[in-house]
């Protein structure tokens, strides 16, 4: 059976730990910044996409957990993961905003407090807003022992502050960064004709590429690369630009924008790490580090988390890179989850490129890893999220279960395969998604893991795993 | 389809194929291809096919009183919208 | 800056550069209120050129205003010229004013190689440069940026533009200090900042728009106004599209000697493309309700003379850093000095500075070495509440009636009147010359006074002007 344990390590002697309750709040967490200023075909894809990513809250914590989540949840998934990981899930289903009163409210508290093992519940959420403040507070009212998860609702401000692509930028200059660490050479602009002129003027500094990004961007949202091409541009395309980008990158009419030069990434597999942090009024604690790999170089594609994912010394400078940019964040006032992701070049420099200050696409496997190899710095988990296929025999959880029954994931020996996420096929998008996370010794033997379950279903391997050969 | 509607689908394969950077050969090009997942084709050169397209059929692409979004699904949805906006 | 010989085109484009930072969200009415307030400094425009200049202006100057600007400078050769249409773009207006643009024409083709002096660059006015290229007429634009570095313009005109660049020279000029800050997202991030990091811990802050000029979308709160202040700032915000369009500035308000307003400082230069900075006036700005800017004292005694060393330090690594990102021409660096004397850098203009006038009338009046034999204290905005509507000569006859019986007023110039007498609540600029600082700012005190008991205005609202 897997050693659950804290985050503070395996001591079951000492007491049981807080049992976790999940609130995969995303789109709570992007309505102020990100979907007020979609038009709304787009703020429908948001939306869609943070449903998605909202299945990953099921992973979240370590232990017996408690899920609120606005997605409908596919059973025979939480059934798998309660036998493999050994753990109770129960799912709750809530609003996008969390708005619950009354008796919803009410028969929560009541669930809540019925699957309380007695010593109550530590929150883990994407990003703690003043609405999920709000939400924990009336269940404490309603006599649910609850920890909090980051922030309280006052200093919500550190984490949009962090969150945006200025304080990024802002955050380095004031952080003692070790030595020779830099950011990628950019500039903050007010207005997108601006932030093209700023592009222009790095493109004929030598940069290949420039990427526009608007201050309130995520997920590849709001961006907007530019390559070399647009110096020979007329004023009748400049013209387009800012017609035109808004529509295609929304957010791309709201200010500032930082253009920002394009790092090349390094052709390793481990060229986009990313470390996270947790930050508490005691201190900051490392939470792990991983190798993540991107498509079509912007969204989050998938990670590799756990022993060998990285080598040493970039594992080393890139916890020395995200300690330094912490100790700034938690002087602002700042608590909770703190990530921060990186490139290396292909001259073998680490650049910072984004902080998040919210768990992240990654944040599952970190907890994966602890959960289920018992926190002792063993073993390694790889995933990839929502690959596609249109392949008409994966319609259904069921039908991918069946093809992956040989990888299956065997608890008594920590490897093989789950099934993290699965979105059928609909009307709107004829393909199915499916996520995957596969658990072994080491990240070559989990990547492989992961190639191999990819493979059987049909799916293209990203390069990124292919590498890691 | 009328020979008026090809001769315009053509123009506009025309142009979608002679942005750079397509991940399916020119002469492969057809309606269906949808210009992002199919054809490779990102943003700043999707501008690019806007300008080429304005200055083609004489148009002029306004994405506040246009819904733009669905016109660069396909080559197909592109052709759609500039026969709309000649027949407007 | 000034022409070299031959004579000046000078655009008095403010309302233009202005209102290039109102492109989305802004409608008609509020672009208009920020078309009128520049519309009405276009008298200062006069005074740029320090002489012959044909000056292009968005509204009619009054004709004894520029009479008394002409037997200022001895010449006769300042003309205006008012181009018709309403766009708030000055440089589109003479574009689309067929007889004024003929008008420009044949003034540039009598003059050997004429200066072009302005505000500041905007796209209208790149535009208007271009045209003039393609007919085939060189003019030289001292003191006004490339084309290409207009992004660089438009990005450091912004309160989180210019703070960035600051906090980046900060961390390797150790004579720089930047006001502990932050740029957040927007105003409700903005103000929960504020409360939960400067006002608990009993700091006062400044919270400022990306974009705003002349003190306006700043705003102070103080600890004790709490909880009061901040719910102010959002009620005001509320009908301020400033607030609403990009980010927001928090800042710790750096207090005076006092405790509270500090004293602000201006130094206006120039860079070249090598770096190379030059100081065009170092001065005392006058600030009005904590914010806003009223006017300058320039000259000897304005700023002491250690400190003066230090903001000329401190400038001179803002101009090599524009430099850099490909800027040339007139910029300003402002400051506030808190008690222990340290100068604290709150905002960059890369435009023409607003004491630009009296810089001219200063030259105009003592000479190459103005700034060690003389001083001039200008006032851009003196309100006559509860004034009936005055006329110029009014105003002209009461200035004369004071200069008369003052034997330590050099000389005493209305620099704005044309626009801004006529308005519903009217006022106007002026400038006292002097033989030091200390001497110009008495008799401007006296002058005010002066002025409404003429008019038989209450006094005791002078009492809430702007701080000497």
């Amino acid at each position: 059976m897997p050693c659950w344990t804290t985050e503070r390590g395996c001591d079951p002697s000492v007491g049981a730990a807080p049992q976790t309750l999940s609130i995969p709040n995303l789109s709570d967490s992007y309505t102020e910044r990100i979907t007020q200023f979609l038009g709304e075909p787009s703020r429908r894809n948001w939306l869609a996409g943070c449903a998605r990513s909202s299945a990953l809250g099921l992973f979240w914590g370590i232990g017996d957990r408690v899920v609120l989540c606005p997605a409908r949840w596919i059973e025979p998934l939480v059934a798998d993961l309660e036998l493999a990981l050994g753990q109770r899930i129960a799912v709750h289903r809530i609003p996008e905003d969390l708005a619950l009163a009354g008796d919803e409210l009410d028969q929560l508290a009541r669930r809540l407090r019925e699957f309380d093992s007695g010593s109550g519940f530590q929150v883990t959420s994407w990003s703690a807003t003043p609405r999920l403040n709000r939400l924990v507070s009336a269940l404490r009212d309603r006599g649910v022992t609850i920890l909090g998860d980051g922030c309280p609702g006052s200093s919500h401000w550190s984490g949009e502050y962090l969150n945006s692509k200025t304080g990024l930028r802002h955050l380095v200059q004031q952080a003692r960064l070790p030595s020779g660490l830099r950011l990628p050479p950019g500039v903050v602009c007010t207005h997108l004709e601006q932030a093209y002129e700023a592009a222009v003027s790095l493109l004929r500094a030598g940069h290949a590429r420039v990427l526009l990004k608007a201050d309130r961007g995520a997920g590849g949202f709001g961006q907007l690369l530019v390559h070399a091409g647009v110096l020979g541009w007329n004023l009748r395309k400049r013209d387009a630009l800012a017609r035109v980008a808004p529509t295609l990158a929304p957010l791309l009419a709201t200010s500032p924008i930082v253009a920002e030069a394009w790092i090349e990434h390094g052709p390793e597999s481990y060229a986009t790490p990313s470390v996270m942090l947790r930050l508490g009024d005691q201190g900051v604690e490392l939470i792990g580090t991983a190798a993540t790999f991107m498509e079509l170089g912007t969204a989050h594609a998938g990670a590799v988390v756990g022993t060998g994912a990285l080598p040493a010394p970039l594992n080393g400078a890139l916890i020395e890179l995200g300690h330094a940019l912490a100790e700034a964040a938690q002087a602002l006032g700042y608590r909770g989850p703190f990530g921060v992701d990186a490139v290396v070049n292909p001259d073998g420099e680490l650049l910072p490129l984004e902080i998040n200050a919210r768990r992240t696409m990654v944040s599952h496997c970190y907890d994966l890893l602890r959960g289920v190899f018992g926190g002792t710095g063993a073993g390694a988990v790889a995933s990839c999220e929502f690959i596609r296929s249109r392949d008409t025999e994966l319609s259904s959880y069921e039908s991918v279960r069946a093809k992956l029954k040989e990888l299956w994931l065997r608890p008594e020996s920590c490897c093989g395969v789950l099934i993290s996420h699965l979105q059928p096929a609909s009307e709107h998008d004829e393909m199915i998604r499916v996520s995957l996370v596969a658990f072994d010794n080491n990240a070559a033997d989990a990547a492989g893991l992961l190639r191999q379950a990819l493979q059987i279903l049909g799916i293209a391997v990203p390069l990124a795993l292919e590498e890691r050969a | 389809m009328t020979h008026m509607q090809d001769d315009l689908d053509s123009r506009v394969l025309a142009e979608v194929a002679s942005m750079r950077g397509l991940l399916v050969e020119p002469e492969r090009l057809r309606l269906e291809h949808r210009l992002r997942e199919d054809l490779g084709l990102e943003s700043i050169t999707l501008i690019e096919l806007i300008v080429a397209i304005e200055d083609a059929f004489d148009i002029r692409i306004d994405p506040i009183t246009m819904n733009l979004e669905d016109a660069l699904i396909s080559v197909g949805s592109l052709a759609a919208f500039v026969r709309e906006q000649h027949r407007g | 800056m000034t022409s070299s010989g031959g004579g000046s085109l000078v655009l008095a484009n403010h309302a233009e550069y202005n209102a290039q930072c109102m492109q989305t969200r802004f409608d008609t009415n509020e672009v208009k209120v920020w078309y009128e307030g520049g519309a009405e400094l276009g008298d200062h425009a006069l005074f740029w050129a320090r002489g012959e200049a044909l000056v292009i202006v968005s509204e009619e100057i009054h004709p004894r205003l520029l009479e008394d600007v002409r037997r200022f400078f001895g010449t006769k050769a300042i003309d205006t010229v008012r181009p018709e249409g309403d766009a708030a773009s000055l440089s589109d207006r003479v574009g689309g004013d067929r007889a004024v643009s003929e008008q420009v024409r044949r003034w540039l083709r009598t003059v050997d190689r004429p200066d072009l002096l302005a505000w500041g660059l905007t796209p209208p006015l790149a535009a208007f440069l271009r045209a003039r290229a393609q007919e085939g007429v060189e003019v030289r634009t001292p003191g006004i940026p490339a084309i290409d570095a207009l992004w660089v313009v438009q990005s450091l005109d912004s309160k989180p533009g210019f703070r960035l660049l600051a906090e980046e020279l900060s961390r390797t000029h150790t004579e720089i200090h930047v006001p502990e800050g932050f740029i957040l997202p927007d105003l409700d991030v903005a103000l929960s900042a504020a409360e939960d990091h400067f006002l608990r811990a009993g700091q006062s802050v400044v919270i400022k728009a990306a974009r705003g000029t002349g003190g306006y979308s700043t705003m102070i709160a103080t600890p004790f106004e709490q909880p009061a202040a901040l719910r102010r700032i959002r009620a005001l915000a509320r009908f301020d599209n400033f607030w609403r369009v990009g980010s927001v500035v928090v800042e710790r308000f750096v207090a005076g000697p006092d405790g509270a307003t500090p004293t602000a400082y201006t130094v206006d230069a120039s860079v070249g493309a090598d770096g190379s900075v030059l100081v065009e006036c170092l001065g005392r700005m006058l600030i009005k309700a904590g914010k806003r800017y009223d006017g300058a004292v320039i000259g000897k005694g304005a700023v002491e003379p250690e400190l003066a060393t230090q903001l000329r330090q401190v400038t001179d690594v803002f101009g090599r850093a524009l430099a850099e990102r490909g800027f040339t021409g007139l910029f300003d660096v402002d400051f506030v000095v808190d008690a222990e004397g340290r100068a604290w850098v709150c905002e960059m203009n890369v435009r023409r500075a607003s004491p630009s006038h009296l810089v001219a009338i200063a030259h105009q009046a003592f000479g190459l070495s103005w700034a060690t034999d003389g001083a001039v204290f200008g006032r851009d905005y003196l309100y006559l509440r509860g004034s009936l509507q005055l006329t110029y000569d009014d105003l002209r006859r009461i200035a004369d009636d004071f200069r008369h019986q003052s034997p330590n007023t050099v000389d005493l110039l209305i620099t704005q009147a044309s626009r801004s007498l006529k308005r519903r609540s009217p006022y106007f600029g002026y400038a006292l010359l002097g033989a030091d600082s200390w001497i110009c700012a008495e008799e401007a005190a006296r002058f005010e006074k002066f002025v409404y008991s003429s008019l038989g205005l209450n006094i005791a609202v002078l009492d809430n002007r702007a701080r000497v």
